[in-house]
């Protein structure tokens, strides 16, 4: 696959705003900015040399080739670049092969105009589309190491950075996290332009702005973030951006460290920013009113602000015809509320109130736990706990085996120990039944939210029965109401109750009705005109 | 408290509290005053407080900030109004304890023979707690998270009973005269005033206020009414009146006799759950009434005094060990509650507010426009 | 941090208390009917049947019903019901569950005592049903625990199993504790209960006892008065209107046996007092019905025969309600049909002043008025019955 004719100019080293530095340094030009000590390319070719040589130590993999250029073939250049990050043929023939061959007038040098010179050579020799001057030694070793080459020509006091990245990357697979029967299949990778590139193709619009940032000192990872102008509430742009320029850290490697930093609240189980791999998913967030913060190196993409009914939603609902997406999306409300409360259930009906029970399921209950030894409450815990082993490991075994290792796991496991008289074989049923509604929520860290929450429902039903498990929905419910993500509450459309939103959570209306935005994030709402229904054609009846 | 809830919300709101207080022992108090009249009575009875209701609005869209102690000592002047406000905080502290003790006491009498009811009622206080210190927003949110699943199982009850309705038992009406009938409504009216607290208060919270508030009261009181009456109405049917004079709980009785297709005969410990949340609705809500009414009457902020009066009110409920079900215990506002309180309010506080903008309007002469709004 | 501990403390005092309510479902001996007597020692004495599981085949163990009986009868005395419930625990080892008790049986000799002592519990303990079936035992109740019928792999279902399937037939009435207790405090109608009796078996042949459902208990207010055997249970049924069953009757012309199966019936009391004071009753009975079988060859499309037996029908229907009225009117002087109730509903104010408390006198001389309307409408999948001879 050649990405590379599609590897758009990175403004990768785009100052940041003026309004975030605290003071106006705006030009680049005067001084060499940064945290080190700077070095301004120097006249002196050698000088240039020792100073890379020094700051880049001995790694075999970086690049420093001199090579003659000039009529006389006798003004000294230089080449940097770090194998494996450019692209070697670019490189060759664009890049030193017309500098080598360039028989531009090196006297102009000579005679110390150097503006034209340079703009000369750029504009005649340099084959490559993207060329930025650099005055700034760092700045200019720091592009080196993101795959860009650098050439310095003896007595001129700036640099070349030519934009040749080009590496190896992962192809564009399907989605591991959400797989799809219909629709896109396509996910992210792990190189950021690649990434954005993919959200530009869905999203053409000119007020689809994507804004990198750099964050953390040692990786000094390109952070970008997108959103559509018109459309995103501009507060939660400005929070975004402030909340990424508190961040302090020596690396990111992925968005789930950006994620803890920039969270509402921390010490929550559930996920106040959405993470997703599917470019599809991020642009209709993005035309909702979201913020999307995508990191190079990783193939997760955050969006925020993130409400609870987001996570129960998937990209099928939209694809799909509605009347089957509402059913689906109400299997999906009861297999939640199945795998958080069926073990609690369980125990507080048969442990407090087993008038409940009617009369034959009783007698089987009855009959099954005839000889066990643990008391119930035991039982539920051993289980859960080991469905929970059983799915880890599930987890870290090879594709193919893990899927299976798990589900029939617990079933093996179950059916044996009932046999063994250990556990009663309603309780594997239980189990069983729990985890296969887990596995239905589209989302897999929303999915593990509730595991604790599973636990503690347990606790309280084996506590103080039904009152126990309501008193603990209850305050799920209350904990959960009180979150905010990036200013909107957490139950967005459900509570503060807005119609146009519950038509999006609770039901999947057709498309022709969904005029508004659902969620309150911004105030342009309006997104359709009405009377968008297709007309049945009312007319002849068919046939003869 | 910058705090502010939807008029949806607020709708949502007086619905709740109208239901939670009463639905459980509402038939048994009724039918031992109005009998067959029951349902009539009780249309009349919120109809008239709902009417209460309205004026109790009228009188807090022309303080659109303040909250009724707060426009009470503006209208009545500082001590007067003072003393109404004490007067209202008894009252309510009353209402409070009465509804933790049968907050607790129900789930001793329907199954939990064992747990000492501070149990039932210390949690329910602490989750009451817990919600008031996040503040009325979030009071309302979990209101209107609950409010549909509560409503609709509440209705679906007496549906289930149908076949066990008898018409007949629901007659004779007005059989014996319109004396039970209006000492039914009056019943009905001094519990459906209870609302009227709430309204004062929450009026100074709403996010866009305007006329509109009226209609959501309405609906709120509409559908709360209606589901009270679905309840007296099906419990009459199916128990008959000598019955429910003697049942501690008539609903829960209804719920115990809830038999589908002879396989599903447990439906009371549905309604011990719903029960949960709507003791505990009510419980909040109340503890929030006192909480502001306190805190506006000796200038505190209302979050310090959350948990102390909690705690109060908690073990003032507990007090009693002797009998779980005694309820007349320690009423101090007789049996028909709030009655006299809250005609108070109207009869003092709307001449009151005229005499007030009389006043303010002399005052500012021309420009009058001002206060009137 | 005051508060973390404080957490800790009360979670941690909660669990070392054990959970007061908790129960373990193998710990509760299920009980699925129970009997009340006189006792011999005490006053009242109870008997329980319980139920076991496993002997009915649960799940995971491979051998069920292995020919064990799935009951367990046991009984204690005491001079409460309620205190007679916890004697049981002397003699048994787990605690007695009546989430599920499907029906008591009320021993004839308690019945004529009294049956509201025993039956108070019914209602004011959580864990019993209102919807519990009531029957009466003619003898010792206990001994109907005893029965089985092997139909029913679990004896406990029998109770349960017959107040499904007499609807049907039309000789008893069902009825549940709920009711029961209704009707015998209220003063508006007297309750009634079917009888079960218990068959012993030939003890040459060694059978267990069987049991029979069939004819109705009359009581006032909580006492046995008297017993109405299927006829007149009948005749209740249809002054109550809830008759489903069959009847059979002499056809006018040939004396051939006719039996109709009721498909619809309705019926509607009217309470009326004329200008002078005096009161009368007038029951008017609707109904359909199929004809059944026939030992005749009488064919129903001719429209005169059709007549003769609706008229029949009616006939017979209005004999069975006289003769029911003839013993709970004038016999057993009991208003087990609910005329008061009528009364009351019609002239409320006249009845609690006036009637009420003179009921007992006036009800036995109330004149009653019957009016049937039958009618037969199929005959199912022939129309000409078989006839025999030929041409």
């Amino acid at each position: 696959m050649f990405f590379f004719p599609w590897l758009k100019k990175p403004k990768l080293k785009r100052k940041s705003k003026a309004k975030d530095k605290p003071k106006g340094i705006s030009k680049q030009k005067q001084k060499c900015p940064g945290d080190e000590p700077t070095f301004a390319v120097s006249k002196r070719l050698e000088k240039n040399l020792e100073e890379i040589q020094h700051k880049l130590g001995n790694s075999n993999d970086i690049v420093i080739r001199s090579f003659l250029m000039g009529k006389e073939n006798n003004h000294k250049g230089v080449l940097v670049y770090v194998d494996g990050l450019v692209d070697k043929n670019m490189v060759h023939e664009q890049v030193l092969k017309p500098l080598i061959y360039s028989t531009d007038p090196t006297d102009l040098i000579m005679h110390g105009f150097l503006k034209d010179a340079f703009k000369k050579l750029e504009n005649t020799s340099i084959l490559v589309a993207d060329t930025k001057e650099e005055k700034c030694l760092n700045k200019a070793l720091e592009s080196v190491l993101e795959g860009q080459s650098l050439v310095i020509l003896d007595k001129v006091p700036s640099a070349w950075i030519l934009d040749t990245r080009g590496w190896q990357t992962r192809g564009i697979e399907e989605s591991t996290e959400n797989p799809i029967i219909r629709g896109p299949k396509e996910s992210f990778v792990e190189t950021l332009r690649l990434n954005t590139a993919m959200i530009r193709r869905r999203i053409h619009s000119p007020d689809l702005r994507i804004e990198t940032r750099v964050v953390g000192k040692v990786t000094k990872t390109a952070v970008t973030v997108c959103y559509i102008e018109g459309i995103v509430d501009p507060n939660v742009v400005k929070e975004t951006y402030k909340r990424l320029n508190k961040i302090e850290i020596d690396g990111i490697l992925d968005t789930g460290y950006l994620e803890e930093f920039m969270q509402d609240h921390p010490f929550t189980p559930f996920p106040t920013m959405a993470h997703t791999d599917r470019p599809d998913k991020v642009a209709a967030n993005l035309l909702e009113g979201r913020v999307a913060i995508l990191v190079d190196g990783s193939p997760a993409v955050l969006t925020a602000p993130a409400v609870f009914m987001e996570f129960l939603q998937a990209s099928e609902d939209y694809y799909e015809r509605f009347v089957v997406s509402t059913l689906l999306r109400w299997i999906r409300i009861l297999s939640l509320f199945i795998s958080v409360s069926l073990p609690a259930l369980y125990i507080g009906v048969v442990g407090y109130h087993v008038e409940m029970l009617p009369p034959a399921l009783m007698i089987s209950i009855a009959a099954g736990r005839g000889g066990t030894p643990f008391p119930v409450v035991l039982e539920a815990i051993v289980m859960g706990v080991s469905f929970e082993i059983l799915r880890e490991a599930g987890l870290r075994l090879p594709k193919q085996v893990g899927q299976a290792v798990s589900i029939v796991g617990v079933l093996v496991i179950g059916q044996a120990a009932v046999e063994a008289g250990v556990i009663s074989p309603i309780m594997v049923i239980i189990t069983a039944l729990t985890a296969i509604a887990s596995f239905s929520i589209p989302n897999y860290s929303f999915a593990s939210a509730f595991i604790p929450l599973r636990l503690i429902l347990l606790f309280m039903a084996s506590i103080l029965g039904v009152f126990g498990i309501m008193v603990g929905l209850i305050s799920i419910v209350v904990n959960t109401v009180s979150l905010r993500s990036f200013g909107v509450p957490y139950l967005a459309p459900i509570t503060p109750a807005r119609f146009a939103g519950i038509k999006d959570t609770l039901v999947r209306v057709p498309w022709w009705l969904m005029r508004r935005r659902p969620i309150r994030l911004t105030d342009n709402e309006i997104r359709q005109p009405k009377g968008q229904m297709p007309k049945e054609k009312k007319g002849k009846p068919q046939g003869g | 408290m910058q705090e502010k809830i939807s008029k949806g919300q607020f709708s949502k709101l007086v619905t709740l509290i109208i239901i939670s207080t009463v639905f459980l022992t509402l038939p048994r108090r009724l039918a031992l005053v109005a009998q067959w009249d029951s349902p009539i009575s009780l249309v009349l009875g919120y109809g008239a407080a709902w009417f209460l209701g309205v004026i109790v609005i009228w009188l807090s869209l022309k303080h659109p900030n303040d909250t009724f102690i707060e426009y009470s000592k503006k209208i009545l002047g500082p001590y007067l109004g003072s003393l109404f406000g004490i007067m209202v905080f008894l009252v309510i502290m009353n209402l409070n304890i009465l509804t933790i003790r049968l907050a607790g006491a129900t789930y001793i009498a329907a199954g939990y023979t064992q747990t000492p009811i501070i149990v039932f009622a210390g949690a329910t206080v602490l989750l009451s707690v817990w919600i008031l210190k996040e503040g009325i927003e979030v009071l309302a949110r979990v209101a209107e998270f609950f409010y549909f699943p509560l409503i609709l199982s509440i209705a679906i009850l007496p549906l289930t009973v149908i076949d066990k309705l008898s018409l007949d038992n629901l007659f004779p009406l007005l059989a014996f005269g319109l004396e039970p009938v209006l000492s039914g409504a009056m019943l009905a009216f001094s519990i459906g005033i209870e609302h009227v607290f709430l309204v004062g208060l929450l009026i100074s919270k709403i996010q866009n206020l305007d006329k509109k508030v009226y209609h959501q009261h309405l609906y709120g009181v509409v559908i709360g009414a209606f589901i009270i009456l679905l309840m007296v109405a099906s419990t009459i049917g199916v128990f008959g009146v000598a019955d429910i004079q003697r049942f501690y709980l008539p609903p829960y009785q209804l719920a115990k006799v809830v038999e589908i297709g002879a396989f599903i005969n447990g439906i009371e410990i549905i309604l011990l759950g719903i029960w949960t949340i709507a003791s505990l609705l009510e419980v909040t809500i109340f503890l929030y009434i006192s909480v502001h009414i306190l805190s506006q009457l000796i200038y505190v902020s209302y979050r310090d005094i959350i948990v102390p009066l909690a705690y109060l009110f908690l073990s003032m409920a507990m007090a009693p060990m002797d009998n779980h079900q005694v309820e007349s215990e320690f009423t101090i506002v007789g049996q028909f509650g709030i009655l006299p309180v809250a005609l108070l309010l109207v009869a003092f506080l709307v001449p009151a507010q005229l005499f007030y903008q009389w006043k303010t309007k002399q005052k500012l002469g021309g420009d009058s426009n001002k206060e009137a709004k | 941090m005051f508060g973390v501990v404080l957490a800790l403390l009360m979670i941690a005092s909660i669990i070392m208390v054990s959970c007061w309510d908790i129960e373990e479902i193998e710990d509760l001996a299920l009980i699925s009917n129970i009997a009340f007597d006189v006792g011999e020692f005490k006053e009242y004495k109870m008997t329980v049947q319980i139920l076991l599981p496993e002997a009915l085949g649960g799940a995971g163990k491979s051998d069920g019903g292995s020919g064990e009986s799935p009951v367990f009868v046991i009984n204690a005395e005491g001079q409460t019901a309620f205190e007679a419930n916890r004697k049981l625990r002397e003699y048994l080892p787990k605690r007695p569950f009546y989430g599920n008790t499907m029906s008591a049986i009320i021993g004839e000799d308690l019945a004529r005592q009294g049956v509201m002592p025993v039956l108070n519990i019914l209602e004011t303990d959580h864990e019993f049903r209102r919807s519990t079936q009531l029957f009466l035992a003619t003898g010792q109740g206990g001994k109907v625990l005893e029965a089985k019928i092997r139909v029913m792999a679990n004896p406990g279902d029998i109770p349960m199993g017959f107040v499904q399937t007499l609807p049907g037939i039309s000789t008893t009435v069902t009825q549940n504790a709920g009711d029961f207790i209704s009707q015998a405090v209220g003063n508006t109608m007297e309750p009634v209960m079917p009888v079960i009796r218990v068959i012993e078996a030939d003890p040459e042949i060694g059978e267990n006892p069987e049991v029979r459902v069939a004819g109705t208990a009359a009581f006032k207010k909580d006492k046995l008065v008297g017993f109405l055997d299927e006829k007149e249970s009948g005749g209740l049924l249809w002054v109550l209107g809830r008759v489903d069953g069959v009847i059979s009757f002499q056809a006018a012309k040939t004396n051939e046996s006719v039996t109709i199966e009721l498909t619809r019936s309705s019926s509607s009391i009217e309470a009326l007092i004329d200008e002078s004071g005096n009161l009368s009753v007038n029951i008017n009975i609707r109904t359909e019905g199929n004809l059944a079988d026939q030992t005749g060859f009488a064919d129903l499309a001719d429209p005169k025969i059709r007549r003769s037996i609706e008229r029949r029908l009616a006939e017979t229907i209005r004999q069975e309600i006289k003769s029911t009225l003839n013993k709970a009117q004038k016999e057993l002087k009991t208003d087990v049909f609910g005329f008061g109730e009528v009364f009351f509903r019609t002239y409320p104010r006249l009845w609690s002043d006036t009637l009420e408390p003179q009921w007992d006198d006036i009800y036995p001389y109330i004149p009653v008025n019957i009016y049937v309307e039958a009618h037969v409408r199929r005959t199912n999948l022939t129309i000409e019955a078989p006839v025999v001879g030929g041409n």
